[in-house]
């Protein structure tokens, strides 16, 4: 867009100033790198793993914590650090592609509920009230049991979960926006049902679920632990943080480390996850930040 | 010696953001009996400087930095919190602007009444609630016994500050600080309120701090006024000494601003009946739903807003709609606008029939007919700036060619006192009176003929509200344009409006000049507003009206 | 009130027919019959099994018989233990999850509301930051990682507590009950917070303190109502989270209770045991999430008359 008058003051937007409250919250920062840094981690797996990931070296069984390997090994002598980096990338890929499922589904659901309202929205409400009084985790065990222990069911079983909060969410803040005197001007003023969601609904409701997506994420990745924990999520050879944990509390009185490193990774991750989630918040919604 | 006598005293507020000096050494005495009016605009410290006798700011932020607060010779700064804790609401009481909110939604009127009684004078319940039950009547309250089982949610506005004035006087105070206590009713409710204080003030001798912005109340309750501003006292003295002559600049900026009860000299619009008429809205009837439809109701609740609503409105006319909250004035607003569906009627602008255009032709209609709203934090996007919301209907309605974009926006901009400069802020950098300035340059961007104002000074304090108004009689007589003013407030409308229409439970039950609806009001209802707009001149009786 | 409840069991009909036809549907989609992964099967036995089991009928037909059976309250055989029903065998573990839940919602609910309200009566202080820092911990460690690290703590290096079992030693309860009970505790700590800040500043409780009302009837008194409303509204979900959460906590600690009979009847594949438990456990999250939902509007004086809440 052309400036109008380079002398003009530049004006601040809502946008710029959560970002800058948000990078004055030092936990969340802090959260936001821990963060980063599991993930790239992730990424660069398959060329900075420092041992093989399958390779039983079984004379190298169980081996404590040492210079060579960081964490030590497991019963079959296999790197620790190296399964934790693959099991992270399956537990960050199930939290991030189940939570983008929920945001698709959750956030055309919502918006549509509340922008069209009246009838249609209370019979889609209804539904999503009527799922939500279902018992999902067990829904998703029997899915899981019924149609085999497959990575992709796992994402769209948890997705298909999830949406249901980020769809009242959405509403929500749609119906909120709605009587706002701002889009009753929009529409005043003669733009088209689609212009007034795209510039005037969208932008306005992004910050709530931005911060439902970071709060999605670990309650995403905790489900797919618990699964994998009660050996119904994620299937061996594949691995994830919650399968590491169950293997490491058979053998926790023996080998400790097994559990507690495991756990460690997975908690600080929640741990991030979570006081980013706070942090943008009350960066994006100064209102509820006063508490 | 005086019932209160503060003397310096000074709050700030420690904030992140730095030090706020809200209430810089101000001194006021007040004696029993009387009534001392704290009048300001927002900001000025009024509330603050009330707050702190009592100890009622949350510590930190807030902290008193000096002075001296004598309440029959205790020192109320000094008091600790149980001393102090002895004196609210037991030998000063408050009262607080929205009734709304200010009751506690889970607990019975009659458990709230009773609570200073039980606490400050350890009276059993029994009997305190023989007392609470009394204390409903003393406040005009009917039914009493009944009413105190009930919940806030069961009380209208009125009669839950009723309720606040009960429960502030159960316990006999000395003092009763009023928070601003009418500025969220409307105009019949708040002359009863007055009248109410009064009466009781006069009964049991009770000096009352009344803080208001509305120097028109000032005029009408109190014996004394200190006028703040920044947290300062800039002026004080007897009421009618300080409207007769007032000394300061700012107390004279703020009785200029009160809308004067005869037109401003510069009349623009003298009809001679032979002006295009713009409007022609008749037979109108409009609902909205109360209740969607539901398990329990098959069919949708609605409530008849608008009934049978005719108007003409001509060109470069200003018509001044005014009536209580709920009376239907905004919903024939939004029906004129197409935002609602009218049940039934017709409304043509200029020769044309609008209510039965198509969705696609209703958008070359925004163009002549643009809205500015009351509250100028939600009336724009918060995540847009001032530019592209200016852009926007300029685009849309492709109003000039692309290249000639900045100007019209720099054009707009000056057409409503906003610097060109600030074009790429967003709505949050501004004033409240600013954002209004930038809807109305919303509504011009489209080169309308008509424009609804809908409560357009309501949220704004005394002195930007006349500035605002003079705007929008600048732009009404530069343009020609027409425009539909609603209003709760008489004295704006008279200032304003060339014909006024007076409504009342969805119908036009009075319409004609403005000065005519003022000084012959034709119906009951009317006459009964006119009487409860607050006198402007100060008067030691008010006569009580019949209400 | 009345209404509102016989609206919400109505609701709930309808809910539950959901529930069985689609566990029932799915229970069939299933490839495989379910005796299909046992050692080999002669064809005149799958075929005595299949009658037995009445699998031959058309299947609205067996829809029909088993919604009928479970309103008599038969939820049919089991097919891994033929002697043993699932009616049997709910009854057998229920109450030992009943109990388990019944101390870990004691553990969050005292835990919970205790350090919510400290929280919130002094917030952005020490006494805001601990219990709160303390909660999210509670929050990102997982029951079924609380639970192996308590034990190897108090079971295995102190030797405190026992490590298993429920009612066969001293203090067996405990463990498990603090295992469950710690997520749900964090939780509504958090929420309690929030819910006591958010009424804490509502106006009317300015009016409380200008009545002169000591800082304890304020709490108490005027804001714990509806500060604890976000709390009640998440009891339901909570406890069906409780119930999931036996899942793991009553494997970790072998307790056999109802989550463990499930756990083993999925690996099993004893169709008509998760069938029995799924609806079954259904049916319990909607009458708590009712029993909540009923709290809450008993709490608000504002939704008591409407049949939408």
């Amino acid at each position: 867009m052309s400036s109008l008058d380079p002398s003009g003051e530049q004006g601040r937007s809502l946008w710029q100033d959560a970002i800058a409250r948000l990078g004055q919250n030092r936990l969340a920062m802090l959260g936001l790198y821990l963060l980063a840094f599991m993930v790239i981690i992730a990424l660069l797996t398959p060329w900075i793993a420092p041992y093989s990931y399958e390779t039983q070296q079984l004379d190298l069984g169980a081996i404590a914590p040492n210079a060579r390997h960081w964490f030590g090994t497991d019963t079959f002598g296999r790197d620790l650090l190296t399964r934790i980096m693959y099991g992270g990338r399956v537990s960050l890929a199930v939290g991030f592609i189940a939570t983008a499922v929920a945001l698709v589904i959750g956030v055309l659901w919502g918006a549509v509920a509340g922008y069209i309202g009246g009838r249609t929205d209370a019979v889609m409400m209804r539904i999503v009230d009527i799922l939500y009084a279902l018992p999902f985790m067990i829904f998703i065990i029997l899915l899981m049991v019924v149609f085999g222990r497959s990575i992709l069911l796992l994402f769209l079983a948890i997705g298909c979960v999830e949406w249901l909060t980020m769809a009242r969410i959405v509403r929500g803040q749609v119906l909120a926006l709605k009587q706002q005197e701002f889009i009753e001007a929009a529409v005043v003023i003669g733009l088209s049902h689609w212009q007034i969601i795209y510039r005037h609904i969208i932008p306005n409701i992004l910050g709530p679920i931005i911060v439902y997506i970071t709060l999605t994420i670990p309650s995403v990745m905790l489900l797919e632990a618990f699964l994998s924990f009660l050996g119904l999520g994620i299937q061996p050879p594949q691995s994830s943080w919650g399968l590491l944990i169950s293997y490491g509390v058979e053998t926790m009185e023996e080998y400790p480390w097994l559990l507690l490193f495991p756990g460690l990774v997975l908690s600080i991750t929640l741990f991030a996850l979570n006081f980013l989630g706070d942090g943008l918040r009350d960066a994006l919604d100064p209102k509820a930040s006063k508490d | 010696m005086a019932l209160l006598s503060v003397t310096n005293l000074a709050t700030s507020f420690y904030t992140r953001d730095g030090v706020v000096k809200a209430v810089q050494g101000i001194s006021f005495d007040v004696e029993r009996g009387e009534t001392v009016a704290i009048v300001g605009e927002s900001g000025s410290g009024k509330s603050v400087a009330c707050y702190s006798l009592l100890q009622l700011l949350p510590q930190p932020p807030a902290r008193i930095e000096s002075g001296r607060a004598l309440f029959e010779g205790i020192d109320l700064l000094q008091c600790n919190a149980k001393e102090i804790r002895a004196i609210r609401g037991n030998r000063i009481a408050m009262i607080f602007q929205d009734p709304m909110t200010s009751l506690n939604p889970y607990l019975t009127i009659g458990e709230q009444l009773i609570e200073p009684l039980r606490l400050h004078q350890s009276m059993g319940k029994a009997e305190a609630l023989i007392k609470a039950e009394a204390a409903l009547e003393e406040v005009g309250i009917e039914d009493a016994s009944k009413r105190l089982q009930q919940y806030p949610h069961e009380f209208s506005g009125g009669m839950r500050q009723r309720v606040m004035i009960a429960m502030a006087l159960m316990s006999e105070p000395d003092l009763l600080i009023a928070d601003e206590p009418t500025t969220a009713l409307d105009v019949t409710i708040q002359a009863q309120i007055f009248k109410l204080i009064k009466t009781i003030q006069q009964r049991r001798n009770l000096a009352v701090i009344f803080i208001t912005h509305d120097l028109a109340v000032v005029a009408q309750i109190s014996n004394r006024v200190l006028v703040m501003q920044s947290g300062k006292v800039v002026e004080q003295g007897n009421t009618a000494d300080l409207f007769k002559n007032p000394q300061h600049q700012y107390t004279r900026m703020l009785l200029d601003a009160i809308p004067a009860d005869a037109k401003p000299e510069q009349h623009r619009y003298k009809s001679n009946g032979a002006e295009e008429t713009v409007l022609t809205v008749s037979n109108l009837n409009s609902s909205y739903i109360e209740r969607p439809a539901s398990f329990f109701h098959r069919q949708a609740s609605t409530f008849k807003a608008v009934r049978n609503v005719s108007l003409t409105l001509r060109r470069g006319e200003i018509l001044g709609l005014v009536g209580e909250s709920g009376c239907g004035k905004s919903s024939l607003a939004k029906t004129i606008l197409r935002l609602v569906k009218e049940d039934s009627g017709s409304i043509q602008l200029q020769g044309n029939e609008i209510t039965t255009l198509k969705p696609r032709e209703v958008k070359n209609l925004r163009k002549d007919l643009q809205i500015i709203f009351q509250d100028p934090y939600a009336s724009l996007n918060p995540r847009m700036s001032v530019y592209d919301t200016l852009l926007e209907p300029l685009k849309l309605h492709s109003i000039v060619p692309s290249t000639q974009y900045n100007d019209c926006i720099s054009q707009l901009m000056l057409e409503v006192g906003l610097s060109p400069r600030d074009i790429r802020k967003y709505p949050h950098e501004f004033s409240g009176g600013q954002r209004q300035r930038i809807a109305i340059a919303r509504a011009l961007a489209v080169r309308p003929k008509l424009i609804i104002a809908d409560e357009p000074v309501s949220a704004l304090d005394v002195t930007i509200q006349a500035q605002v108004l003079k705007l929008m009689l600048h732009i009404v007589a530069k343009y020609q344009l027409s425009m539909i003013f609603i209003s709760h407030d008489l004295s704006v409308i008279r200032s304003v409006c060339d014909r006024t229409a007076v409504m009342y439970k969805g119908e036009i039950i009075e319409m004609d000049e403005t000065e005519k609806v003022f000084n012959q009001p034709q119906q009951q209802y009317t006459r009964r507003l006119l009487e409860a707009i607050p006198a402007h001149e100060p008067k030691q009786q008010a006569e009580p009206g019949n209400y | 009130m009345l209404r509102f409840i016989i609206y919400r069991i109505l609701q709930a009909i309808p809910v539950l027919l959901v529930v069985i036809s689609a566990t029932f549907i799915l229970i069939r989609m299933a490839p495989g019959g379910p005796f299909d992964a046992e050692k080999a099967v002669s064809p005149y036995v799958l075929e005595k099994l299949n009658e037995r089991y009445n699998l031959n009928a058309p299947l609205p037909e067996q829809l029909f018989d088993y919604i009928s059976g479970i309103i008599k309250g038969d939820f049919g055989p089991s097919f891994k233990f033929p002697t043993r029903s699932v009616t049997e065998m709910i009854a057998t573990g229920l109450p030992i999850t009943f109990e388990l839940a019944f101390y870990a919602m004691l553990v969050a609910l005292l835990i919970g509301i205790t350090a919510g309200l400290v929280a919130a009566i002094r917030p952005n202080t020490a006494q805001d930051y601990v219990p709160m820092s303390v909660a999210m911990i509670g929050i990102c460690m997982p029951s079924f990682l609380m639970g192996p690290i308590l034990v190897l703590i108090f079971g295995i290096w102190l030797e405190w507590l026992p490590v298993s079992g429920w009612g066969y030693s001293a203090g067996d309860k405990i463990l498990p009950a603090i295992t469950l009970g710690s997520t749900y505790a964090a939780y509504i700590a958090r929420l309690t917070r929030g819910g006591m800040l958010e009424v804490l500043s509502q106006d009317y409780i300015r009016t409380a303190r200008a009545k002169g009302l000591p800082t304890r009837t304020i709490i108490f008194k005027h804001a714990l109502k509806g500060g604890l409303l976000p709390v009640v509204s998440f009891l339901g979900p909570a406890i069906a989270g409780l119930l999931s959460g036996s899942f793991v906590v009553e494997t970790i600690f072998q307790i056999p209770g109802l989550g463990r009979f499930y756990v083993q009847a999925a690996f099993n594949r004893d169709y008509t045991m998760i069938m029995g438990t799924t609806i079954f456990f259904s049916m319990l999250i909607i009458f708590f999430n009712l029993i909540s939902d009923i709290i809450a509007a008993y709490l608000n004086p504002r939704i008591k008359l409407g049949g939408e809440g």
